[in-house]
């Protein structure tokens, strides 16, 4: 992964203004936030209460307020939870793995990155529950000492998403916590009112930057990044076993779990791009989040992309030489002819074609042409996910079974909703959290003379 | 994140919620230490559907008027009783022993593998009002699913209310009747919910 | 006092029961009375429906649980009798053997009853037209009974009335003839009624009673007129197909519909069960329009136009007599053939006529009622040259009994204001009579018009006087079978609105009033008396056997001697050649009859046979039809005939004859009942006195609109899956042969661990399955399964546990129809099980997959991983008060609540019951002890149950047959039930 850009002219961090400028420049959106989030900021309220009240509509009445049916018994909720979690990995990532990498591009993105993770974690959170029959018993397929003397089946995929959701989603927090703590003080001891004073420093801790606090930092974080790397794997892959054990055509598959993770940090690398190019833009970000980071993720962008590329056509190949009729019939027609046929070609034009122009250098520096790029291959990965679910169940053994499927409007409004909540709490961590890992990028800008010359 | 998912297990196991020995007011303030202990009356005189069907059975007011009609034919305490069998309106008795609607327990079978009333019923003879003794939770059926032998007793003891073996003389007599009866309890969800 | 009970629901003042006669009677056989026979709480509201309170319903009033305690769970009571009756154990249901009756003929059934109520219904093996076996309908009958929609209360002029004195009013305002007094009921064979009615007869001579059936079967129908002109009198013609080795059925669905279907299909399945070559298997050449049950297992089907039958038939009788030599029974039928020669279909005509001719006497020929009396004449003729009058067809006198008239001479009598009293007894004429009798505008100009109804349906809305009808649960009655036996209908409960009985009406009408089971009674007595030599005493102990066995048996009644007198041929109207274009073809509707059973859920949820259709009815048309109309599934066509127009959705059927456009009556209901509103359109309006099943078609215009048709299967196909294997009698493998199907490749899972006790198992015999879908509803009630609605099945969200799936190999005009009976197949590795993360589907030790509703948290995991997609959802509340009848429930089975999944269970509560009463007394559990509700209710006996581990038993017997394979075997799963490959008897020259 070693894309630091050999060739990359662009610094990492423009401007040779001492830390106190680059603190008053960083924390600036804190003290006087820009009005045009806080505008954003009433639609996504609404559409979260749109969210929250489909919510309580799908408990209260069961759901049979969904489209879902026998043969297609999972459909929507199964495929945003999939996607959200997807969407979650780019987050660990970059601040796990390219920290261990020594990537330092990371650093300006890579609190975003990991806020923007844990908000996916709890929108895929909500959704395992709220599909469940009966979901006031969700705590079933936790191990606990019950009177009836039972325990989960440890057998089954869904304990196990159980086991790597709750890790992920714990781990996930405690390495952006721990990262927010050095520029929560910061934001404490800058922070212009008293109120706010006291609760940064309610937050920091009691951070003091003593040299015993940086070094245990220091330990504490690198073991964090060692903890959660790992987990970038497992996670997504343990989502993909949820297909892969079952023997329903189109999901059993010995594939999923790479091609799964390859897809998870493809469509989180778009979704932070989505995120980080408007609010570059808007709050004049330009000198901190550079061309060179742009450049980056372009980059991964294309990579990953062309891996999930390289599984959509390993998964119609292994159908066919594996012989098997019923895998052949959805690979081979079920999905590119059958019903929901155009979500199929739409996956393969967002998620194989599109992405194959970012070889292009120009196009890698269109900031325009990036985002829309990374918004399709966000609507591309989401369709990849339903032609998983609802197309293979749809077209089952029996072909007396085979059914269709249509969402109703309740589904439309979690999944939209679900959007809206994502926005909303990532819009209130952008007013209230220093978004940029203030304290990594001092360090960096010590080193950054000698670094825009030499690669690592 | 511990210590609330133990403390709600412990809770659980707790007699308030199991309901052990809770006392609740009956339409008439029928006394099992007198007609059992006292008067020597059978369980299977009352409860006659205990040993042939799946339910123990309650006795119609008819059962009762059998001999109040010739004893204490004017005592306050039974008028409940006249009034139901004059106008022909049964007592609604409280259930003590609740199971849930989706657990289907067959007294027959327990009685004729050599299961006692007071094994799961406690000492009822010694009841004034009759109180749950047992936890009638999923685990304290299992248990005796699992290990009959130290839950059964010779089949003409069944209503014996003063059957309280040696440890030992439990363990010789369970395991023969395990032996002889060919006693295997279903450990199959299907054997209880259905 | 239970006498007492017993008779204060008869506020109206009728009179007491003889009630020391009937203690006698009752202790001395097994007829419930007092509380035993109508436990009153069996009319307390449904409030909550928790096992427990059926257990508590075994009491009266479940009105006193008001007593507060102070717990945490609710209050629950324990309400037991007050004198306890001598043969009621609580807890264990109670069987009694009665009769229900479709078009006057009586089938015999044993009802189960739990604490005094009716929950299920089964067949009367002693009975003749049941066998054990049962049919939609009379399963249906027990949901019926708790319709809530059912009329509550006697009316007349719109106020509440006292049914027995207005009768009495009518009889006094009659005059001493009777002129104006018309009587209008439902065909019947029932004894007590032919007295009832003689009765009336007598006392007003000139009063008249007009007999109507819209089913239109045996007497009432085109046969009895040909048989009344060929032989003089009524009779009614006996089939036996377990000696029918050729079976050529013209427009008819003998095995699925019609008073004795189901003997017809116990016998035909007799002779279904070669396993091996050589054996005698029946060849089954079917002529129809559209696609019946029949017409779905016969070797050879022919799509033809109803109108282009008796064409048929003379062609069939042409190639015997020239080709076969089959000798003319009669010159004029010679001279008809002659005049009447078609080149259509000849291979299949001459290989009927060769297998017919080689078969004489062990051939059948069977014609529909909805036949012109020609077709059925020229159908005796057929059977008699071939020598199956007195074999495979004997005629017996009808047992119905003979009215004054029809419909037809009714209207004509109302045009002329001859009628002042009209009493209707059921059947619901204004709907179901003759489009052009108009008799919903005649009815009017009867002065006094009383109906006697279970609904307040379109007759009772045009009718001052209204009587609520008793259900036939609910009172006492007779009838006979088709072959004269005749059987007791007694109740299982008490009326729950008051109903009254037919019989009771006209008792009124002639004297005092009487109740139901008194004027039986007396009809059996009086029947003995006539026999003469059998004493009261022996009258009544007959009578006790009668109703303890629910049937006298062994007294068919005897054969006649049929010598046809063949100039009456010159009577019946040949039908002109028949016309190009489309005919509109009208018949009875599978699942609501004539329209009686509109209003029952389980009836409208229940698939076609053969559309897969619920909630609806439609126009079946040809694919080919359909490319000409250019019209789609479920679009809008306007059929506009001589009788008038009818917009109706299309269905497009394979099988379906070209040229005709089928639509099934019993829909568009206008009545009061609630479910069966806007259901559907009605044809009969289309229906006239001269075509009573048809109508020419003017023009066929197709719609923009289209309507959404509730369909269950929407692919037809079996895409070359091993699913559904084929086989003919001469090409049956011998167990030295290959097996039909490879066995699974090697498996990673472990073998599951087996028990020391029996492994239950099925095997369905797809060759005898005739799609009737009698199980789907056996299923239903013993399983308390919901009904979802229209909305639900059409985003296909239907509970039935047992489907039977439908697929047609072949080019789509004339394809071979398969038939597969789909539920759980309990597989020994099933891939269910492994990906539940609750345990809540598991494996029990005798080999059941079990489903524990109470640990379902609802992932639906199962289900994705079911390769045969048999497990059902409660995507709603469906359990609650939308499904209406918490009283008709099995108590043995848990209502499933919203958000777990279910599914078919081997009837686990029949296997524990049975296993729990063999440890309690104390006997070994027999390998054929446990009988599925499926199983025990096929007409056919396609299914067999039982441990596969016991060799003595039939199943061991049937897995080890070559012709046994598992669906999707590839899928390596092991299914534990198992199919036996569907073997066909082609001709070998139409192959």
């Amino acid at each position: 992964m070693s894309m630091a850009g050999q060739h990359a002219a662009d610094p990492l961090l423009i401007g040779t203004s001492d830390d106190a400028a680059l603190t008053q420049r960083v924390l600036r959106p804190l003290w006087s936030p820009h009005p045009a989030l806080g505008w954003l900021m009433i639609p996504a309220a609404l559409g979260s209460l749109v969210f929250i009240t489909a919510l309580c509509y799908t408990f209260v009445t069961g759901i049979g307020v969904w489209g879902n049916n026998i043969p297609v018994g999972w459909a929507f909720a199964i495929t945003n939870f999939v996607w959200w979690i997807g969407i979650g990995h780019a987050g660990t990532f970059i601040s796990a793995i390219l920290y261990l990498l020594q990537q330092e591009w990371r650093t300006s993105i890579n609190r975003i990155a990991e806020a923007m993770t844990l908000f996916a974690v709890v929108n895929a959170g909500l959704f395992p529950i709220a599909h469940l029959g009966r979901p006031w018993f969700f705590y079933w397929l936790a191990p606990y000492p019950a009177t009836m003397e039972l325990w989960p089946q440890f057998r089954s995929s869904l304990t196990w998403d159980v086991a790597a959701i709750s890790t992920y989603g714990t781990v996930s927090f405690l390495f952006w916590y721990l990262g927010l703590l050095p520029d929560l003080a910061t934001a404490r001891d800058t922070a212009p009112t008293r109120l706010r004073r006291r609760l940064y420093g309610l937050c920091a801790l009691g951070w003091r930057g003593a040299a015993s606090h940086w070094r245990s930092y220091r330990i504490a974080y690198l073991l964090l990044a060692g903890l959660a790397t790992p987990l970038v794997v497992s996670v997504h892959s343990i989502v993909s076993l949820d297909f892969a054990v079952a023997k329903q055509p189109g999901w059993h598959s010995t594939i999923f779990p790479p091609y799964f993770v390859a897809g998870a940090i493809f469509s989180g690398f778009a979704m932070v791009l989505t995120l980080v190019i408007p609010l570059r833009a808007l709050l004049r970000l330009q000198d901190v989040i550079t061309m060179r980071h742009i450049d980056n993720m372009a980059k991964v962008l294309l990579a990953t992309g062309s891996i999930v590329a390289y599984s959509y056509l390993l998964e119609p190949f292994t159908a066919w030489y594996s012989g098997d009729p019923y895998e052949r019939y959805i690979q081979l027609v079920g999905r590119p002819a059958g019903p929901f046929a155009w979500v199929f070609w739409l996956t393969i034009v967002c998620n194989v074609l599109v992405p194959q122009v970012l070889w292009l250098r120009s196009l890698r520096r269109n900031l325009v042409a990036l985002l829309i790029i990374s918004l399709l291959v966000q609507l591309g990965m989401w369709s990849e996910r339903f032609v998983i679910v609802v197309t293979s169940l749809q077209r089952g053994a029996l072909p007396s079974s085979w059914s269709s499927y249509s969402p109703t409007l309740i589904d439309a409004c979690l999944l939209f909703g679900s959007m809206s909540l994502f926005l909303f709490l990532f819009l209130v961590f952008v007013r209230f959290v220093p978004f940029i890992a203030l304290s990594e990028l001092k360090l960096l800008r010590r080193k950054e003379p000698v670094e825009t010359q030499v690669s690592p | 994140m511990v210590a609330i998912p133990s403390a709600l297990a412990f809770a659980m196991r707790q007699p308030p919620v199991t309901e052990q020995g809770h006392i609740i007011d009956q339409p008439i303030a029928f006394d099992h230490r007198h007609h059992v202990r006292d008067l020597g009356i059978d369980c299977r005189y009352c409860h006659e559907g205990v040993d042939h069907s799946a339910y123990a059975g309650v006795p119609p007011t008819s059962r009762c008027m059998n001999c109040h009609n010739q004893v204490w034919t004017a005592a306050a305490l039974l008028a409940p009783v006249r009034w139901s069998a004059e106008t022909n309106t049964p007592v609604a008795w409280q259930r003590i022993h609740h199971l849930p609607d989706f657990v289907y327990f067959d007294h027959s079978v327990h009685i004729s593998r050599g299961v006692g009333c007071s094994t799961c019923h406690g000492p009822v003879d010694t009841m004034a009002r009759v109180y749950q003794v047992a936890p009638m939770t999923m685990g304290w059926c299992i248990d005796c699913h699992r290990d009959p032998a130290h839950a059964l007793r010779p089949l003409d003891r069944i209503t014996d209310m003063d059957w309280t073996p040696s440890a030992a003389e439990q363990e010789r007599v369970g395991t023969d009747m395990v032996r002889r009866l060919g006693i295997s309890p279903t450990l199959d969800c299907s054997g209880c919910h259905r | 006092m239970s006498a007492h009970l017993h008779d204060d629901h008869r506020s109206d003042g009728a009179p007491h029961r003889d009630a020391l006669y009937w203690r006698t009677l009752a202790d001395s056989f097994d007829v419930p009375s007092g509380t035993r026979e109508f436990p009153p709480a069996a009319d307390t509201p449904p409030n909550a429906w928790s096992r427990r309170q059926f257990i508590g319903l075994m009491s009266a009033s479940m009105a006193l649980a008001g007593l507060s305690g102070c717990r945490l769970t609710s209050d629950d009571h324990l309400v037991p009798y007050v004198t306890q009756p001598v043969d009621v154990i609580p807890g264990r249901p109670s069987h009694y053997a009665t009769t229900v009756t479709m078009g006057g003929y009586g089938t015999g059934v044993v009802v189960t009853s739990h604490e005094g109520r009716p929950t299920k219904i089964d067949g009367n093996p002693e009975h003749p037209a049941s066998l054990g076996a049962c049919g939609v309908f009379e399963q249906a009958l027990v949901l019926q009974l708790y319709d809530p929609d059912r009329a509550q209360a006697a009316r007349l002029n719109g106020v509440s009335c006292l049914w027995h004195q207005e009768m009495q009013e009518v009889a006094t305002h009659t005059g001493t003839r009777g002129d104006g007094l018309r009587v209008l009921m439902e065909p019947t064979a029932s004894p007590t009624m032919a007295r009832c009615c003689a009765e009336v007869k007598q006392r007003w001579p000139g009063s008249r009673i007009i007999i109507h059936d819209a089913a239109g079967i045996g007497a009432h129908g085109a046969a009895g007129q040909a048989w009344r002109a060929l032989f003089g009198h009524d009779l009614v013609a006996r089939y036996d197909f377990s000696r029918s080795l050729i079976v050529v059925a013209m427009d008819a669905d003998p095995l699925a519909s019609g008073p004795s279907h189901l003997a017809h299909a116990r016998g035909f399945a007799s002779l279904r069960r070669a396993r091996s070559a050589g054996q005698p298997m029946n060849r089954l050449y079917v002529a129809e329009s559209s696609p019946t049950c029949t017409g779905s297992i016969a070797d050879h089907r022919l799509a033809v136009s109803d109108r282009d039958i008796v064409d048929l038939l003379l062609a069939l009788l042409a190639e015997l007599m020239a080709g076969q030599g089959v000798l003319c029974p009669d010159q004029r039928i010679a001279a008809l053939v002659a005049g009447r020669t078609t080149s259509a279909h000849p291979s299949w005509i001459r290989a009927a006529a060769a297998d017919l001719a080689a078969n004489r006497g062990a051939g059948l020929i069977l014609i529909g009622d909805r036949q012109p009396p020609l077709a059925h004449a020229l159908g005796h003729a057929l059977n008699a040259a071939l020598g199956n009058v007195g074999a495979t067809i004997a005629y017996g006198p009808s047992p119905l009994m003979a009215g004054d008239g029809d419909l037809a001479s009714l209207m004509r009598e109302l045009d002329r204001g001859q009628v002042d009293d009209l009493l209707i007894l059921g059947g619901n004429p204004v709907l179901t009579a003759l489009g052009d009798i108009q008799l919903g505008r005649r009815i009017s100009q009867a002065r006094n018009r009383w109906y006697l109804g279970l609904y307040e349906d379109e007759t009772a809305q045009l009718c001052n006087g209204f009587i609520p009808q008793a259900h036939v649960l609910e009172s006492w009655g007779d009838a006979c079978a088709c072959d004269g036996t005749r059987s007791i209908q007694q109740p299982l409960i008490d009326p729950l609105h008051g109903g009254i009985a037919a019989c009771e009406v006209l008792a009124a009408l002639v004297g005092p009033p009487r109740l139901a089971r008194d004027l039986v009674r007396d009809t059996w007595r009086d029947a003995f008396q006539g026999a003469g030599s059998i004493a009261d005493a022996g009258a009544d102990a007959h009578l006790a056997e009668v109703l303890r066995r629910g049937v006298e048996v062994g007294r068919a009644s005897s054969l006649v001697s049929t010598a046809a007198d063949w100039s009456a041929l010159a009577r019946f109207e040949v039908p002109q050649r028949s016309r190009d274009g489309f005919e509109l073809s009208l018949k009875l509707d599978a699942k609501v009859h004539d329209g009686r059973f509109a209003n029952n859920p389980w009836l409208q949820e229940l698939p076609d046979p053969v559309t897969k259709l619920t909630w609806d009815n439609a126009a079946l048309i040809s694919p080919a039809a359909a490319r000409r109309l250019g019209v789609a599934q479920g679009a809008l066509i306007e059929v506009r005939c001589d009788t008038g127009a009818l917009t109706v959705p299309v269905i497009i059927q394979p099988g379906q004859a070209e040229w005709t456009i089928s639509v099934s009556l019993g829909y568009g209901r206008r009545g009061a009942e609630r479910t069966a509103a806007d259901i559907g359109v009605d044809a009969y309006p289309l229906t006239s006195i001269s075509r009573p099943w048809s109508a020419a078609v003017i023009a066929v215009t197709s719609r923009p609109a289209s309507h959404r048709l509730a369909i269950t299967q929407h692919h037809w196909s079996l895409e070359g899956r091993p699913i559904l294997l084929e086989q003919t009698l001469a090409g049956i493998n011998l167990p030295a042969d290959a097996p039909l199907q490879p066995p699974p490749g090697p498996s990673l899972r472990p073998a599951p661990a087996h028990g020391p006790g029996p492994q239950w198992a099925m095997v369905i015999d797809t060759s005898v399955c005739i799609g009737c879908s009698a199980c789907v509803v056996a299923c239903q009630a013993e399983n308390n399964i919901p009904v979802v609605g229209k909305e639900n099945v059409l985003r296909s969200r239907e509970m039935h546990w047992l489907r039977i799936d439908r697929y047609y190999r072949g080019n789509e005009d004339d394809p071979v129809a398969l038939l597969q009976p789909m539920a759980c197949q309990h597989c020994e590795k099933a891939p269910c099980e492994y990906v539940c993360p609750t345990y809540a589907t598991t494996h029990s030790q005798d080999g059941l997959n079990e489903m524990t509703y109470n640990r379902c948290v609802g992932t639906r995991f199962c289900s994705n991983n079911c390769p045969y997609k048999v497990r059902r959802f409660n995507w709603y509340n469906f359990a609650d008060g939308r499904d209406p009848l918490p009283l008709a429930r099995n108590p043995e089975v848990t209502v499933r609540a919203r958000g777990v999944m279910e599914k078919c269970t081997y009837c686990v509560q029949r296997i524990r019951t049975t296993e729990h009463r063999s440890l309690v007394d104390g006997v070994p559990l027999r390998t054929d002890a446990v009988v599925t509700a499926c199983q025990q209710t096929c007409p056919t006996q396609a299914i067999t149950f039982g441990d596969m581990t016991d060799p003595a038993s039939a199943v061991a017997h049937l897995r080890a047959h070559p012709l046994a394979y598992a669906v999707l075997e590839d899928s390596g799963a092991q299914p534990r039930t198992r199919y036996l490959a569907h073997v066909r008897n082609p001709h070998p020259e139409l192959t």
